[in-house]
């Protein structure tokens, strides 16, 4: 592990977790699940976060056999330095691919519902910039600074709760109407709004603390994450009922864009420039955990270094893959199956061949 | 241009020469006579060298000193007249010796005490210069800073002679504990400056990081704190301050028992204090001789202001160039009817309005009073009706820019104010460009920036950013004080408690 990175508290920890978690996934989170497994897309996002809940206990477990070091560096110690070597290069280009996907998804959201006329370039290249400045200093600024920023999601639980008072319960009864297999369906779909939890393979280590309170503090965070994806699922379903769910891909936006606030109208404009710090957030996240992948194979570069240049290449990509509808599913239907991989596993195997192995980390330093 | 680096470095030497003239070293001569030139030729034959010879126990001696920093007085009654009492007075011929004054023999001492107003005194045969202290000085009192007012509390300021500032610290905390340490920076100046601290409470590890940046300091002159602030402060592209300017006493007591470092330079009235976060800029004294409620009111609408300093102009920018549709249906005729009479952009108009305020700050701050009412009685002309009237502005740009430039003055802090000030343009031309997205854009990167931003090893943005629950009752609301046990902790202090529990008799 890189010794020079001052570590974070614990409850920083839950914030990193947190809001790498929440970001864009959020706004058609319902529609996506909703394709599946319909009015019961509600159970679908609980059972996901259950999913991951397990996900983040197996991490965990590897993490414990070697709690001083990131994933690249341990997957060393393992597998041995060739194979690891294929590994390390298959994460970063993971990692690199979320953040693709993140920018361009960001990037589309942007050009359609804020500024349509604005070049699109321009809009990612500030984003991109924006997270490199963050970025580029430590983990501990990035705490900070998403500590910050997750007031954004008490504006928006805000919001949402706002037109609680006009949801239909009868637009989801009978409650498991359309039937386990759907139901599992629409988890897998769910899934991909999760995305974040990851992070704990590189993160855990930089971390203060008992490893059982790291995993507490994990368990919460997604646990959190989990309830308030409900929750909005939940209200979207409600409010729009199944008929016009299924025509709109992005409810949350569409029903705050149709209520006024006396004060204020179309409050999806408004929500969704404070939405852009969460945005920013997973983002940045994801190019650290690029960068710190980079650092672990270039060990003589900076890793601020590494980062403006992987910054810089990500953008070039981004400029030339075009955004439609067409690639983005393509490339979030590559990362899903890609996830299954490198978050559940890959996490396996390698716990496996360490237990087998018998290799052990040195233990615990706080 | 190796030839001008050569040139350089030998002007460099030869003034170094000049300046020192190598006396760090130089020991009291023996002779008298050498002993008296010396010390002339070290000042040049300056005309205001005074000299005076007299004979004292059948010896040669003689008074040496600035007239133009010596207080004729003192050197009267401290010294002249206990002689001249010894000559005429048998009686008193033994009681009265020359022994009681501080004495020295090294040369570099000597001048630099007689720069400080010494008198001195060469005796032929001793190996030792007499010291006398007859210093001059003219101070204004102590009266209250104008841009430092309180309602309630202490009407005490700080005056320019560290001296007199440090005593009015000394007298307030009469505590053994209370640390003072002089260094003296300028290498042509040679200011004086005042590193104080309490402790067993100041985090020594700040107080090291303190001594070592001011003892880089290489300049020739420190005329003012703000000059010395650029030479030690963490980040010098930042807009913000990341040191307290104050010149009120028992702002400096507040912040000393708090933990935190006060730094003095002789000649100014303003105290520097680190480490600092960006709370206490929002803070004044007065909020702690009010009630509770009130101070928390207050504090919050001053960090509120702060967020409508930043941000209106530009959401205003944003809202009439990019989403008229926020807007509620009532406003937008209005709005409308305002806008369209105008005829150039939103950002033009902004920052015509917003230029001509800083216009009239700056024309009326430096004015005598009696012009500066006329100032602002044009000024009223134009930022108001005529010109609405004249259709260079709109109605509802006016406002906007009013109540902008009313909340960064909010500020109790200057320096804070003028980083306000001047965020909001770049706000405003980035609302220009891209809406909300820019202003959320802009959010981010001075978030950002002020997560990264230290003073002095202790975050900027604490106790926010890293959060810590207890903290935020001492710096953004202001809880009763028997609420207040425990130090912030954001510099570290290294004694928590402050008080126990001072309402036991309920």
């Amino acid at each position: 592990m890189n010794t020079k990175e001052k570590k974070i508290t614990q409850f920083q920890l839950f914030f990193l977790i947190f809001l790498t978690q929440i970001g864009i996934g959020v706004i058609s989170l319902p529609y996506e699940v909703f394709k599946d497994s319909e009015s019961d897309a509600w159970i679908s996002v609980i059972i996901a976060g259950f999913f991951v809940q397990i996900n983040i206990v197996l991490i965990w477990l590897l993490y414990r056999r070697f709690p001083s070091l990131t994933i690249f560096e341990m997957m060393s110690e393992v597998v041995g330095k060739h194979i690891a070597f294929i590994f390390k290069i298959a994460y970063i280009l993971f990692f690199s691919s979320v953040a693709i996907l993140l920018i361009l998804l960001f990037g589309r959201m942007t050009h359609i519902w804020i500024i349509p006329r604005t070049p699109n370039w321009i809009i990612l290249l500030i984003m991109i910039s924006l997270c490199v400045f963050c970025v580029k200093e430590n983990l501990t600024v990035m705490a900070r600074y998403y500590f910050v920023v997750s007031f954004s999601v008490i504006f928006f639980l805000i919001l949402i709760t706002s037109f609680v008072k006009g949801i239909n319960i009868l637009n989801i009864l009978p409650v498991g109407q359309t039937g386990f297999p759907s139901i599992i369906k629409g988890t897998a779909q769910s899934l991909l709004s999760f995305l974040g939890y990851e992070m704990l393979l590189v993160i855990f280590p930089y971390s203060l603390g008992k490893s059982v309170g790291k995993l507490k503090v994990a368990l919460l965070a997604n646990g959190i994450v989990t309830i308030i994806y409900a929750y909005i699922t939940f209200v979207c379903l409600t409010y729009l009922g199944p008929y016009v769910m299924k025509l709109i891909p992005e409810p949350i936006l569409f029903i705050l864009k149709f209520r006024s606030f006396q004060i204020i109208e179309r409050t999806d404009l408004l929500f969704l420039s404070v939405w852009i710090a969460t945005f920013g957030t997973s983002i940045m996240m994801y190019l650290y955990l690029t960068s710190n992948g980079l650092a672990n194979m270039f060990t003589k570069t900076n890793r601020s270094t590494l980062l403006f240049c992987t910054a810089t290449l990500l953008y070039i990509l981004v400029l030339f893959i075009p955004t439609n509808d067409n690639v983005i599913n393509l490339i979030s239907n590559y990362i899903k199956f890609a996830s299954y991989f490198f978050i559940f596993g890959l996490p396996c195997i390698l716990l496996f061949v360490s237990i087998l192995r018998g290799k052990k980390g040195s233990p615990e330093t706080v | 241009m190796g030839f001008f680096k050569q040139n350089h470095r030998g002007i460099i030497q030869h003034y170094k020469q000049l300046q020192n003239s190598n006396i760090s070293g130089t020991k009291v001569f023996p002779s008298f006579g050498e002993n008296v030139n010396f010390i002339i030729e070290f000042f040049n034959n300056s005309h205001d060298l005074m000299t005076y010879p007299f004979m004292f126990k059948q010896k040669e001696c003689m008074v040496l000193y600035l007239e133009t920093l010596v207080d004729q007085d003192k050197l009267e009654q401290k010294f002249f007249i206990p002689l001249s009492q010894r000559e005429n007075n048998i009686e008193k011929r033994k009681s009265f010796t020359l022994e009681h004054f501080p004495n020295s023999i090294n040369f570099s001492e000597i001048t630099s005490k007689m720069l400080q107003g010494f008198a001195i005194v060469i005796m032929d045969g001793e190996k030792h210069v007499l010291l006398i202290d007859t210093g001059l000085s003219n101070d204004r009192g102590t009266e209250e800073p104008n841009n430092e007012k309180v309602v309630r509390g202490s009407h005490l300021g700080f005056v320019e002679n560290i001296a007199i500032n440090l005593n009015l610290i000394r007298t307030r905390i009469k505590n053994q504990n209370l640390f003072i340490e002089y260094q003296t920076i300028g290498e042509i100046t040679n200011t004086k400056i005042a590193i104080v601290h309490l402790k067993g409470i100041a985090n020594e590890d700040v107080l090291k990081n303190v001594q070592n940046r001011i003892k880089n300091i290489s300049s020739d002159m420190i005329f003012g704190p703000g000059y010395f602030e650029e030479f030690i402060e963490d980040s010098t592209v930042s807009p913000f301050p990341q040191m307290l300017s104050t010149e009120r006493p028992d702002r400096v007591i507040a912040n000393l028992i708090e933990g935190r470092i006060a730094l003095f330079v002789d000649g100014s009235p303003t105290v520097l204090i680190v480490p600092i976060n960006f709370f206490s800029f929002y803070q004044s004294p007065d909020d702690y001789n009010s009630r509770a409620y009130i101070g928390t009111f207050i504090q919050v609408i001053r960090l509120l202001s702060f967020i409508i300093a930043v941000s209106l102009p530009g959401l205003y920018i944003a809202v009439i160039g990019f989403h008229f549709e926020v807007l509620p249906e009532e406003l937008v005729l209005t709005v409308k009817g305002a806008v369209e009479k105008v005829p150039y952009p939103p950002l033009i108009e902004a920052i015509i309005m917003e230029l001509t305020i800083e216009l009239i700050r700056e024309a009326g701050i430096r004015l005598p009073s009696a012009i500066g009412t006329t100032i602002g009685i044009v000024g009223g002309l134009v930022i108001g009706d005529a010109i609405v009237k004249a259709g260079l502005v709109s109605n509802t740009m006016i406002i906007v820019v009013a109540t902008t430039a009313i909340s960064s003055y909010v500020v109790p802090s200057n320096e804070m104010s003028a980083a306000v000030r001047l965020l909001r343009f770049p706000i405003m031309i980035a609302a220009a460009t891209f809406g909300f997205v820019g202003i959320a854009f802009s959010f981010m990167a001075l978030f950002i920036h002020l997560c990264q931003l230290e003073s002095f090893g202790s975050p900027y943005l604490a106790p926010i950013a890293p959060f810590r629950f207890k903290d935020i009752k001492d710096s953004i609301v202001r809880l009763p004080l028997w609420k207040l046990n425990n130090r912030p902790l954001d510099h570290q202090p290294k004694k928590v408690n402050q008080q126990s529990s001072s309402r036991k008799w309920k």
